[in-house]
């Protein structure tokens, strides 16, 4: 049989939800009416060939497996036609051996995929149940976390707003190291956030508004705070992780 | 009970259920007890199935709920719909059946590297897996110490919370699932051949 146009190269069929030889194997074993216990190997080899074609046609990113897992079967085929001189010999796998292990495996898997089911029924039977002081929101995460471009985007609002005034941002000398200090000690004293502005000592200063972003990146980066935009759009604070003592900043100098 | 026993266990009660309302996550009998001193866990305990009584009996949408190892308030599944409503739009997020299996192999099986799960659903599972991840409901629990220490995983509370579980023993023993389904089949296909019309009598009987 040729293969229609569509089934060329040109797209490709995303396999995460698609599913893979075992499913396939247990696709057979129902729809043939077959005996999970007893699989018979010659027919369900050649059944599985057919649409392993197909499969192959359709360009999914796991064809490997399917392939494989045709190997396996002709493998297991091919070696219960061979006259088998010793049954108890050790010396290679048996093809029962190798069809046992396969039957195995799928049922194996067979019970998981009941288990999954199991867990859908839950999913459906739970998912109406709300408790209290959930908000939707907090589905992926306590507090939303400000991305690096939150944060980007307050600052260069303050930069903007601090330009205006540019004569005395030469003058002083604030360093990384010190700001992280700084910083650390006001969050340390309590009341939990502090919005980031805050932390900045002179709002006009440019300097000091750069260093106080990267002393927030990198306590950030160290795990030290946390930034998070309880709405988004709006303000941006930090808030100590609680945990942990603070350690020294790297290459302070005091 | 002599009257003013009473009083204080009611009492006790309240505050019992004043922790449960304002409780995001669900809460222990153990931490319940560290918080109001005058009672023991085992007190606790029996406050909180008293209050389960209480609210069970009374009719109340909220109903107190065991799950993930601990207690909270949930409004009862008969109120889903304005709930979803209050929270406009709110949509009904379903995991996939790519998600769920591989979900079922970590909960039986933690914890679980990436490999154990592919070798049981014969597909690659890294981006599952780290969907799960995103979604709080696997968790790292370290390495295994074998060549390469691959990442091992386990289920959260938030996994437990979700399908409304108290732990992960009470999800039903794997090796009878099979079965109870085989067996299922069987009558179905015992019940099909003799075209027997099932139980629910709205299937046509020819």
């Amino acid at each position: 049989m040729s293969k229609p146009e569509v089934f060329s190269r040109q797209w490709k069929v995303d396999t995460e939800n698609f599913e893979g030889p075992l499913d396939l194997l247990l696709h057979l074993i129902r729809s043939r009416d077959l005996d999970i216990y007893d699989i018979p190997i010659a027919e369900i080899t050649s059944e599985y060939l057919k649409y392993l074609e197909i499969i192959k046609n359709l360009n999914i990113d796991n064809a490997g497996e399917f392939i494989v897992m045709a190997a396996v079967l002709m493998r297991i085929k091919s070696r219960m036609l061979l006259p088998s001189e010793d049954p108890e010999s050790e010396e290679e796998e048996s093809a029962e051996d190798m069809r046992r292990n396969l039957i195995e495996r799928l049922i194996e898997y067979k019970r998981f995929k009941e288990a999954a089911g199991v867990l859908s029924d839950r999913e459906e039977r739970y998912s109406g149940i709300f408790p209290l002081q959930q908000y939707p929101v907090k589905e992926f995460g306590q507090e939303v976390e400000a991305t690096l471009f939150d944060l980007l985007d307050a600052f260069r609002e303050l930069v903007a707003n601090a330009r205006e005034d540019v004569k005395d941002i030469i003058t002083e000398e604030i360093s990384v190291e010190d700001k992280i200090r700084y910083i650390l000690s006001i969050l340390e004293k309590g009341s939990g956030r502090v919005e980031v502005e805050k932390f900045i000592e002179n709002k006009r200063s440019v300097m000091d508004i750069i260093v106080t972003l990267l002393a927030l990146l990198e306590l950030a980066r160290m795990r030290q705070i946390k930034i998070i935009q309880p709405v988004r759009f709006g303000k941006i604070f930090a808030t100590g992780t609680g945990s942990s003592e603070p350690e020294p900043a790297p290459g302070s100098d005091g | 009970m002599k009257p003013e026993e009473k009083q204080k266990r009611a009492r006790l009660r309240r505050v019992v259920e004043a922790l449960l309302f304002v409780s995001a996550s669900p809460l222990s009998s153990g931490r319940i007890s560290r918080v109001m001193e005058e009672a023991d866990t085992s007190l606790v305990r029996e406050l909180l199935e008293e209050l389960r009584q209480e609210y069970d009996t009374s009719g109340k949408p909220v109903f107190i709920q065991k799950v993930a190892g601990g207690w909270r308030m949930a409004t009862r599944p008969e109120y889903a719909e304005w709930v979803r409503k209050l929270f406009s739009g709110d949509m009904v997020l379903r995991l996939s059946r790519a998600a769920m299996e591989t979900l079922a192999i970590i909960a039986y099986r933690q914890p679980v590297t990436t490999q154990d799960v592919e070798l049981i659903r014969g597909v690659s599972s890294g981006a599952v897996i780290r969907g799960l991840l995103e979604k709080r409901l696997v968790k790292i629990a370290g390495r295994k110490e074998v060549i390469g220490r691959p990442i091992l995983y386990r289920t959260t509370e938030r996994f437990l919370e979700y399908f409304g579980l108290e732990s992960v023993a009470d999800l039903p023993p794997l090796e009878e699932l099979g079965i109870e389904r085989e067996i299922q089949e069987l009558i179905d296909e015992r019940d099909k051949k003799e075209n027997r019309p099932d139980r629910s009598q709205d299937q046509q009987s020819a």
